[in-house]
């Protein structure tokens, strides 16, 4: 299976959802879309089938991540000014060997599993070829883009960019040399290297990659190597000219000691020095850039962009990038038709034509889920590499990176574990990525108090007020499925929600009303400035006071406290007949507790009580009373207070209260 | 970053991390728990390289263990046997078997509790943490229950039921029949297990904000003073014999995850928090400058007591001396253990850091 096919076999497209995108300006979205020319696509399923959530590329989500914020940090200051091409050269070569680090575990992974498994290591191996690809293009971006040479001569890069994607000519080159010393140093005349059926195959394969030191120690290594063909080449070949960008020879001066010294190959070649050797003749007429061996070394090359280089080696060396794309195309036809290209071989070609908004394009259809794309649009935006024009010519190079990030960071969030990094990369596309975030955290189910917990600091952290509130409301409501009422009220405290307390604070007075104790009084005892949240809570705490008050025996402050409770506006309707009748005991005790103004504010409560509750009856009813037990309650606490109020008057001495007609009429 | 710090990226989570004790001498070994990774939370051994050929090599996986949810806490009781609690309300003992041959090591369940924490609706509540004491465990859960646990016996020894309304957090042995608990809104509870009541003997507030006890951690030799990390990142000290005495320092600014004394070195305290901080609190200076022959006679303060710098309040304040252990990280780390010169934390970026030379000044 060859990389592209990998690619497509485990192709991943994230599905767009269009209700979801309604919120958010669909519209304007939609326009830009065009531009860019991406489907919009938010609201992405993070698919377990991707590999990017395999657990060795696990390790890529979240090391690459950090390499993102750290590029971030630079963005920032980036706008201050200075030259910071090294250190945006050294964030590209971090994500490269961040995939290199990967690659050689996934080596591994294959070599483990190649024992077990096939299925698994045949999985394995499409991933290696899915990640091989990726940072082949990376590497290029890196030449292409990132990296600036003066005088724009990439040439020297790119040899290396192929040598070292396809490292077999030179692995077998360096056998081939330590086998040839090796037989030196046992003592035989010559390595008699030809003897190995590829070793001309690899001394043009290391020539064609600009190793003209390779070639020349492998020719040494030749039976002939002494006679007077091979002693020429050896010459020619020591002479030939190298362009060294920061050599400071300029290229005028240095294309005139090329062409002199190709002349001069090629007067050699035609006198027929090396014609004794045809294999010799045919490198030599490589080197003098000989256009009629250009068949023959087409079979030397695995791929369409090796024979460029080693095309433009020879005849073009100083080549500029903005040559390249000419050439590739040049290549490309002349090493087999174009219905074959494949998309690797279309995003090399793209990079060259410096189309990188294609680029782009292409990426996000990877197995990857994007990850890829999201980096290196990054990387190029961070470089100022990505200029994109719309219609009316205004750069959208900013929205394209901003959609990137957006759609990566939604995908991540969607997934049950590293949605935490997916908040990351929200972070960093502003203004739409805050907002999505408000709308994605509280989606995340709360399996758990600590993820909950967790989230609630994320939100926090970005004043995402209305997030907390939330997520306390969602923990409250599911303590209270769980019958922890205690717990409940501690979240909805924190969501500082007045209704949500309220209903709560409700359920223990119910509670409190049938079960006669308090649950969770470990909570209620200790509300402290909290009660302040909601009315019904205030009660619920005062009223809990005043159990606490009356079971440790302060009557007077309890009583005062009741006071003051049935006076307020807090205590619930149902609940004032409750109240009133707690005040019997106090009015009952030994000692006189409540005072002729308590007594004369408690029946002043009471009577209004009364009146109320006769209005509320049903009148349909043809008696137009209250029902007994009411009845009698009322009875109850009348009498209390009547004996109370006597007493207190007695006892206090002092001017009687205007009652004297209300009491009397109670008696 | 310091190339006293070695980075690895493990696939998961790191809820917890610790060193396996070697009888006191260094430890080359150390078990990670997960968390947040479906159904797939495990616990792992993991091999350091040991120091001098390898140096620089990352730690290696030896074997792992699945468990059944998050893990909540880890706890070595023995040089080859801890115990780890999931969100599922488990504990369970594990043994590392043949430890010598990294090739045949494995995780062994040797024990297990189940269902320690389920809500009245019978619905599996997670088990937030758990303390040891000698062979004794006592374990608390979002429930609000307490079980005391013996390694010895299948049954739990007593269960508390309603200890606390509100979901507990974090637990720890004063002494072997003393617990202290704290819950989510930051309310401490002392509890005797001796007395057969279920009620604490011992209640108060960590600060008036009603913020959550996230992690509690005890001076290993001046017992009586305790450091409860909050939610808010502040590092509360409390000295148990007198209970209305606290210095909330603020620490962290976000949610203080783990603390831990050196357990050779008191004057070390290591910290980690949500926000990405591991700090380094080193009071040696402090316990120095006070040390009693010294001029402090005159002030009328007691030497003895003076010599902790923890209950110093002005020491605390103004002369602690605190260091990163690397810089901040991007996301929370939830773990850290020390052993000998060595620290290792855990972090939701998917890595575990083994720190060298932490005890050599850094300054």
């Amino acid at each position: 299976m060859d990389v592209a096919l990998a690619l497509k076999g485990l192709q991943f497209k994230i599905k767009g959802s269009a209700e979801l995108t309604a919120n958010h300006g669909a519209r304007s979205e939609d326009d830009l879309s065009k531009t860019l020319g991406i489907s919009a696509k938010w609201a992405s399923d993070a698919n377990k089938n991707s590999i990017l959530f395999d657990p060795c590329l696990r390790k890529l989500v979240n090391e690459s991540c950090g390499t993102f914020l750290s590029g971030q940090k630079l963005a920032q200051n980036l706008d201050s000014g200075g030259d910071h091409g090294p250190e945006l050269l050294k964030l590209s070569r971090r994500y490269r060997s961040i995939i290199r680090v990967c690659l050689n575990n996934l080596y591994d992974m294959v070599e483990k599993s190649n024992h077990s498994e096939n299925l698994k290591a045949s999985y394995y191996v499409d991933v290696v070829k899915v990640l091989d690809a990726i940072e082949l293009i990376w590497h290029l971006c890196e030449i292409l883009f990132v990296d600036v040479v003066p005088g724009n001569i990439l040439l020297p890069q790119l040899l290396e960019w192929v040598r070292f994607h396809c490292p077999q000519a030179e692995r077998k080159a360096a056998l081939l040399l330590q086998a040839g010393t090796e037989r030196v140093e046992a003592g035989f005349e010559t390595a008699s290297a030809e003897k190995d059926p590829d070793y001309w195959k690899t001394t043009i394969g290391v020539l064609l990659q600009g190793r003209i030191d390779a070639t020349r120690a492998l020719l040494v290594l030749h039976s002939d190597a002494r006679t007077a063909p091979f002693q020429n080449a050896d010459v020619c070949l020591r002479t030939m000219p190298l362009y060294n960008v920061h050599g400071g020879t300029a290229v005028s001066v240095f294309n005139a000691q090329w062409s002199h010294w190709q002349a001069d190959v090629r007067t050699k070649v035609e006198d027929g020095v090396f014609a004794s050797n045809s294999d010799l003749e045919l490198i030599m007429k490589i080197v003098s850039g000989d256009m009629t061996v250009m068949d023959t070394i087409r079979s030397y090359c695995g791929t369409w962009y090796q024979l460029m280089t080693a095309t433009l080696f020879f005849s073009e060396p100083t080549v500029k990038s903005f040559d390249l794309s000419y050439h590739a195309d040049h290549a490309m036809r002349a090493f087999g038709s174009t219905s074959e290209m494949q998309d690797l071989d279309k995003l090399i070609l793209l990079l060259f034509e410096s189309n990188p908004l294609e680029v782009i394009q292409e990426l996000q259809k990877t197995a990857d889920n994007g990850w890829f794309a999201v980096h290196l649009t990054n990387l190029l935006y961070l470089c100022g590499r990505l200029n994109i024009f719309d219609s009316n010519k205004v750069n959208v190079a900013h929205q394209l990176h901003e959609h990137v990030l957006l759609d990566y960071g939604t995908m991540l969030m969607a997934h049950p574990s590293l949605w935490q990094v997916g908040v990351s990369y929200l972070d960093h596309c502003p203004p739409q990525g805050l907002e999505r975030l408000e709308v994605l955290l509280p989606a995340i189910p709360l399996t758990s108090e600590t993820r909950a917990l967790k989230i609630m600091q994320i939100a926090h952290d970005r004043r995402l007020g209305s997030v907390v509130t939330t997520v306390c409301k969602v923990m409250a409501s599911k303590s209270l499925r769980q019958e922890r009422l205690g717990n409940a009220l501690a979240w909805a405290l924190r969501s500082m929600d007045a209704n949500l307390t309220n209903h709560l604070a409700d359920k223990f007075l119910a509670g409190f009303a049938s079960k006669g104790e308090f649950e969770a009084s470990d909570l209620l005892d200790n509300l402290g400035s909290c009660m302040l949240v909601s009315d019904r809570l205030t009660f619920l705490g005062k009223y809990c006071e005043f159990h606490q008050l009356y079971k440790a025996n302060e009557m007077r402050a309890a009583g005062s406290l009741l006071v003051s409770l049935l006076s307020s506006h807090l205590p619930p309707k149902n609940f004032q007949l409750t109240l009133l009748m707690h005040a019997v005991p106090l009015l009952e005790s030994r000692e006189l507790v409540l005072t002729a103004n308590d007594t004369d504010i408690l029946l002043s409560c009471l009577e209004l009580l009364e009146t109320e509750l006769l209005t509320q009856v049903d009148p349909s009813s043809i008696s137009k009373t209250l029902d007994a037990a009411t009845k009698e309650k009322i009875q109850i606490i009348r009498l209390s207070l009547a004996r109370n109020l006597s007493r207190a008057i007695i006892i206090e001495g002092s001017d009687v209260p205007n009652t004297n007609a209300r009491m009397v009429n109670a008696s | 970053m310091d190339d006293r710090v070695q980075g690895t990226f493990i696939s998961e989570k790191v809820s917890k991390v610790r060193w396996k004790p070697e009888n006191g001498y260094e430890s080359h070994h150390f078990v990670t728990g997960s968390w947040d990774n479906e159904n797939l939370n495990k616990v792992t051994l993991w091999s350091c390289p040991i120091d001098g050929i390898e140096e620089k090599d990352d730690p290696s996986l030896i074997c792992s263990s699945p468990t059944d949810g998050d893990v909540t806490e880890l706890k070595f009781v023995q040089n080859n046997d801890f115990l780890v609690s999931t969100s599922s309300g488990t504990v369970q003992l594990m043994t590392i078997v043949d430890v010598g041959d990294a090739a045949n090591t494995v995780l062994k369940p040797t024990m297990s509790w189940r269902k320690l924490h389920s809500f009245k609706t019978g619905e599996l509540g997670a088990c937030t943490g758990f303390a040891t004491y000698l062979g004794d465990v006592a374990t608390v859960g979002e429930n609000g229950s307490i079980v005391s646990l013996n390694l010895e016996k299948r049954q739990p020894l007593r269960i508390i039921e309603s200890a606390d309304s509100c979901s507990l957090r974090c637990i720890l042995y004063l002494r072997h029949s003393e617990i202290l608990t704290g819950n989510l809104r930051g309310q401490m509870k002392k509890w005797d297990l001796r007395i057969a009541d279920d009620k604490s003997i011992l209640t108060f507030m960590l600060s008036g904000d009603q913020l959550g006890a996230t992690c509690i951690t005890q001076h290993p030799t001046q017992q009586h003073t305790i450091l409860v990390g909050g939610e808010d990142g502040s590092i509360t000290v409390w000295d148990l014999r007198q209970t209305s005495y606290a210095v909330p320092l603020a620490a962290h600014s976000g949610l203080v995850s783990e603390m831990t004394f050196h357990p050779d070195r008191p004057d070390h305290l290591f910290s980690c928090s949500s926000n990405g901080e591991s700090w380094h609190w080193d009071t040696s200076s402090v316990s120095r400058s006070t040390r009693p022959g010294q001029n402090m006679s005159w002030t009328g303060i007691d030497p003895l007591q003076n010599e902790n710098p923890w209950l110093n309040t002005d020491a605390v304040k103004h002369r602690l001396n605190v260091v990163p252990l690397m810089p901040t990280l991007h996301k929370g780390v939830n773990s850290v253990d020390v052993n000998k010169d060595k620290v290792v934390v855990g972090c939701d970026n998917e890595a575990v850091y083994v720190i060298s030379d932490v005890l050599n000044s850094r300054m």
